[in-house]
């Protein structure tokens, strides 16, 4: 019977205290929410970065990092642009505009913004005069290029040979004039250094080489951009450019990431706009959790900027992720409120009721999707680690800003906001409806949504043993891409665009010159360019460049350019006269193979682009020719592209296994401890993990391997897929202890709960098909799968649950009424 | 025009060649730029000289290489001949290097080069004289000589001091783009001594990769009233960064030795080697 008194708050608790101390202090509060969101932003414009390059898939601290950060500290980084021009290389109009542009690039100037001192490691930082304190080292002087080296056909090094002796010129210096064109063509095309590596045989593609100095943050981009700004001036038909190579590559990801990601946060923003409209048809229903996702977004990005957490491939499906995961706290609390409103409640009184009754299962749901996400610290992909965290951090805020902000805007409702019926008999109380029938009713019914279910699984497993590793984050660009197009032109035509690196130490100085070091990487080159790739039956190493590819040359060059002298000299003295004769000519170019000792060395070989796993069988084909060729006095270790993305793929499974195992065991430890109940806790674990085996199958059914991408899935469903169950079992608990009745306590479970869990799977579903709309297929894909992940969770908790519920379970004797009265 | 060398006379090899004597009366009247580095060129200089050469490699990590060779050089009415042979370490030893540099832009310099394993001496000719000199932080447009007229100059500092001494300090900017090209230069400071108008210091800016060099002349004695700088440091820097290091140590030096003639600058010395 209702009174004229409105009701009054019957739970308490810490949610209720926080929200009211909120209340109390609301001005205090914005303007602590302010100043974080101000810190953030600061933080933002001032550390975030960006960091797309190949070596953040490497294990911090792993074998493969810290032979890299050798390789790199000896003998620089292999980041370069290529220039890749397609047309009639060898006609004048094509070469006269090629040095055109080789001359622009070569004379290209950058003002830097951030690069000071990267070259590490360096033996002395007292650079200039030791005495002269106020040297402002290049200080304002304009000129001087970042461009460290150059290499095209225009000035290819030519070492020739003539009567007169060597001379070490350019290849086209002097200018070939017309009628020596189709000369210089055939001397170029002969000369195995140029071949398939500047200009590919059949004269329709060459490539220009620039390697900058070593740059920081900004000051790539700014590279890039230089590049990309003087090569198109020269861009036409019959000079087709596209930009390719490890810097290019880096950049450009960076650049279609922040594009794709502002589309994902626009197209997640409205939908959640969208559907909080729909759900609540007031203003105020929708500006709360709309503001709450994106400062939640807002500060885990200012939090990964403070941590010095880059922004990857990785982190940016995190703003999208957490506008759909952020909204579902508002919508449960929102829910609530307006039902408190619509039995009477004063505004007040129904925001603080509504904290206590949904704080705690808010609070346990923010649990678990943050376990899901800390659980890739168990990862072994520095990316994915950090993905995790910044996730979780974001999952946290949305939940404090739920706790505080929303109450705020609740506080301002002076309308009937939450007094209309309206929403009572549209789709998704159908739905609930729907699942009420198919869970409640007869042992029949049950035994055939248990069995089918089980039929699934068995399905489901023999997919899952089906799934395989398949990573190709070229793969994740859409087709048409013209970086992607560029990888792939230069594969084809001229040089590999993925390399493994050989670092060679001796074991002692003056080592790599020893004769027996130096035939011992003779055959190995020849062994690794005998390797046919099983998967596409091609020799996959398309070029290798090592102390030999100097020490041919110049032997050639010392024996009047005759063909058959481009080979290792024969003769330990040889060896030395020769490595000398070219260090005298181009130590920048020694350099980069040799240490100034030589006792270390280096052998770049450079592979065809192919996806992770297929270098895997390479690498053990590398690994046993070390093993065979070279003499017990070089020790090797391998680095490189390749290598790191074989180590990354190596840990896949592994690490998909320790962070799924983590996060399930803390999870089901935190399910027995709210339910209370170890029995029931168990069984909650049922509708938590059949979604994960369902996608998991399906992917290995249809074909869908796991990646670095996707490695993600099962943890992140799991934080998700349990939300529901909680929120379903939760009340069932309480219904159950009340009434004593397990059918009962099902269908009142249903009506209470049923509706926000619909409301917010809804809601992932959609905010996670957003992702669809992203340009990289990765995050297509990861969104697909997941909003699937969603749909059977959702399904499997209001169908399965109930079934196994009623199976588990009898009905007992009813408890005192003033218990029952509680759970209501 | 006289030539001068870049760096303003101050590279290590040529040192040795052109050696630096005061010019009586030379800082009695003020000079400008110009003035003072006609009068750094304007001077006595030996007709030869010999040494032994050890220079020191030091690369970004420290780690030292260190070569032994026996320079001697001598003048001729077109130019300088230079030999040099290395006698250690063992496996570049007898492994020598013949140069003849022209006074004139006209004519290109010759350079022969012998390496033991070949068994006779090779001409090579290069025309990047930009690169390093056997792998060293000097390069091979260090050594040669520049026209005075192709530079302007301008005094930044009248005052300045270096290990106590006065010093001018002096820009020097090529006039031509070609200039830069060839030397890799876009312009260099000497600090040049009043007392003995010789640099005793330089920095300079390479245009490729915006790197900087930085070369350091101590040890300087006096041999038949020409001042010779003994050890010369090259540093070559980017950012706040050493990248690499290379200093030269002249011992035994004889200028004017009665036994170094035109003789001893042919092929076949170079090919009989120490």
């Amino acid at each position: 019977m209702q009174t004229n008194t409105p009701p009054q708050p019957v739970h308490r608790g810490p949610f209720y205290r926080w929200v009211a101390l909120v209340l109390r202090f609301r001005f205090l509060s914005i303007l602590g929410i302010a100043l974080i969101s101000a810190l953030a932003i600061y933080n933002i414009a001032t550390k975030m970065r960006l960091d797309n390059s190949l070596e953040t898939f490497t294990t911090e601290g792993s074998n493969a990092k810290k032979v890299l950060d050798e390789f790199r500290s000896e003998f620089g980084r292999d980041s370069v642009f290529l220039v890749l021009v397609e047309g009639d290389v060898f006609s004048e109009a094509f070469l006269l505009k090629l040095k055109s542009m080789h001359e622009a690039l070569s004379e290209m100037q950058v003002e830097l913004l951030e690069t000071e001192n990267l070259e590490s490691d360096v033996q002395d930082t007292n650079a200039g005069f030791d005495e002269l304190d106020d040297d402002n080292g290049w200080g304002d002087e304009g000129g001087g290029t970042i461009v460290d080296e150059i290499i095209s056909l225009v000035n290819f090094r030519q070492t020739l040979s003539s009567e007169e002796g060597i001379s070490v010129g350019e290849l086209m210096d002097p200018w070939p004039t017309t009628q020596e064109l189709p000369k210089f063509r055939q001397r170029a095309l002969a000369d195995k250094q140029i071949v398939n590596k500047f200009v590919d045989i059949d004269g329709r593609h060459t490539a220009i080489m620039v390697r900058t100095q070593v740059l920081k943050g900004k000051d790539k981009i700014l590279a890039y951009d230089a590049v990309r700004s003087i090569t198109k001036s020269y861009q036409g038909d019959d000079f087709r450019i596209g930009l390719g190579g490890l810097s290019a590559l880096n950049t450009s990801l960076n650049r279609v990431m922040l594009e794709d990601m502002r589309t994902l946060i626009i197209l997640s923003w409205f939908c959640m706009a969208a559907i909080m409209a729909f759900l609540f048809r007031h203003i105020l229903g929708i500006v709360g959790p709309v503001s709450i996702v994106l400062l939640s977004a807002l500060w885990t990005a200012g939090a990964m900027a403070a941590l010095g957490l880059p922004m990857t491939m990785m982190s940016n499906m995190l703003p999208a992720f957490l506008i759909s995961v952020g909204v579902g706290d508002s919508v449960h609390l929102q829910s609530l409120y307006r039902d408190l409103r619509r039995d009477g409640f004063k505004n007040h009184q129904a925001i603080l009721q509504a904290a206590a009754l949904t704080g705690k299962p808010i609070f346990f749901t923010t649990l678990t999707t943050m376990v899901g996400l800390l659980s890739f610290r168990f990862a072994s992909v520095v990316p994915i680690q950090e993905m995790g965290l910044a996730g979780a951090i974001g999952v946290f805020a949305a939940f404090v800003l739920t706790l505080t902000l929303l109450p705020i805007f609740l506080s301002l409702n002076k309308s009937l906001f939450g007094m209309k019926t309206t929403t009572k008999n549209d789709f998704i109380q159908k739905l609930v409806v729907g699942a009420n029938v198919l869970s409640a009713g007869t042992k029949t019914r049950r035994n055939t949504v248990l069995i089918v279910t089980l039929l699934l699984c068995g399905i489901s497993i023999f997919g899952a043993n089906r799934i395989r590793v398949w990573h190709n984050p070229m793969s994740w660009l859409p087709p048409g891409n013209e970086l992607k197009e560029t990888f792939e032109k230069i594969d084809k035509h001229l040089t590999g665009t993925s390399n493994i690196q050989i670092l060679i130490e001796s074991s002692s100085p003056e080592g790599m010159k020893d004769i027996e070091i130096i035939k011992g990487l003779e055959k190995l080159e020849e062994h690794a360019y005998a390797y046919v790739d099983a998967g596409t039956e091609r020799r996959i190493v398309k070029d290798v460049t090592s102390l030999l590819t100097i020490l041919r040359e110049t032997n050639r060059a010392l024996h009047a350019g005759d063909e058959a002298f481009f080979s290792i000299p024969q003769t330990q003295r040889g060896i030395s006269d020769t490595l000398f004769l070219f260090e005298n000519a181009g130590p920048d170019q020694l350099y980069r193979m040799v240490t100034n000792d030589f006792q270390k060395s280096q052998m770049t070989l450079r592979l065809e682009w192919l996806e992770a796993t297929s270098y895997v069988p390479f690498s053990l084909y590398i690994e046993d020719g070390i093993k065979k060729f070279l003499p017990p006095q070089a020790s090797v270790k391998l680095t490189g592209g390749a290598y790191l993305l074989i180590n990354a793929v190596s840990n896949l499974i592994f690490d998909l296994l320790k962070s799924f195992g983590a996060a399930l065991a803390f999870i089901t430890v935190i399910m027995i401890l709210l339910m209370g109940n170890l029995k029931l806790g168990l069984i909650s674990m049922v509708p938590n993990l059949l979604p994960i085996l369902f996608i998991v199958g399906l992917m290995g059914l249809t074909n869908i391997p796991i990646d670095m991408a996707n490695i993600l899935l099962a943890s992140i469903a799991i934080g998700l897929a349990v939300d529901d169950t909680i929120h379903f079992l939760y009340h069932y608990k309480i219904n159950f202890r009340a009434s004593g009745d397990v059918n009962d306590a099902i269908l009142q479970s249903l009506n209470q709960s049923g509706r926000a869990i619909i409301a917010t799977s809804l809601i992932l579903t959609a905010g996670f098909a957003v992702y669809l709309a992203s340009s990289m297929y990765h995050l297509q894909r990861f969104g697909a799968l997941i909003a699937l992940t969603i749909f059977f969770a959702v399904s499997i908790d209001l169908v399965v649950g109930p079934a196994l519920l009623r199976t588990f379970y009898k009905d007992r004797a009813k408890e005192l009424p003033e218990v029952r009265s509680k759970a209501a | 025009m006289k030539k001068i060398h870049r760096f303003t006379m101050a590279l290590a090899l040529p040192v040795l060649i052109l050696s630096t004597t005061i010019k009586a009366g030379a800082t009695s009247a003020p000079l400008d730029a110009l003035g003072i580095m006609k009068a750094v060129d304007n001077r006595k200089t030996e007709h030869s000289n010999r040494a032994d050469l050890n220079m020191t490699i030091i690369d970004k990590k420290g780690r030292e290489r260190t070569r032994t060779l026996l320079s001697q050089s001598i003048k001729f009415a077109e130019g300088t001949k230079m030999l040099m042979m290395f006698s250690a370490p063992a496996d570049v030893r007898n492994t020598g290097l013949l140069s003849v540099d022209y006074d004139s832009s006209d004519k290109d310099d010759d350079q022969w080069l012998y390496l033991p394993s070949l068994g006779k001496s090779t001409r090579i000719a290069s025309s990047n004289k930009s690169g390093a000199f056997m792998g060293s932080d000097f390069s091979y447009a260090d050594m040669t000589q520049n026209d005075i007229a192709d530079y302007d100059y301008q005094i930044l500092e009248e005052n300045i001091k270096v290990d106590g001494e006065d010093c001018w300090l002096i820009e020097s900017r090529p006039k031509k783009e070609k200039l830069i090209k060839e030397t890799g230069y876009i312009k260099t400071h000497s600090w040049i001594s009043k007392n003995k108008f010789m640099p005793l210091q330089v920095k300079a800016w390479v245009k490729k990769g915006r790197k900087l060099k930085y070369l350091k002349f101590s040890d300087i004695k006096k041999h038949d009233d020409i001042w010779i700088a003994h050890k010369l440091t090259a540093k070559t820097v980017r950012g706040k960064s050493v990248l690499s290091t290379t200093v030269l140590l002249f011992d035994n030096l004889v200028i004017n030795a009665q036994d170094v003639s035109d003789a001893d600058f042919t092929q076949r010395r170079l090919e009989k080697g120490i």
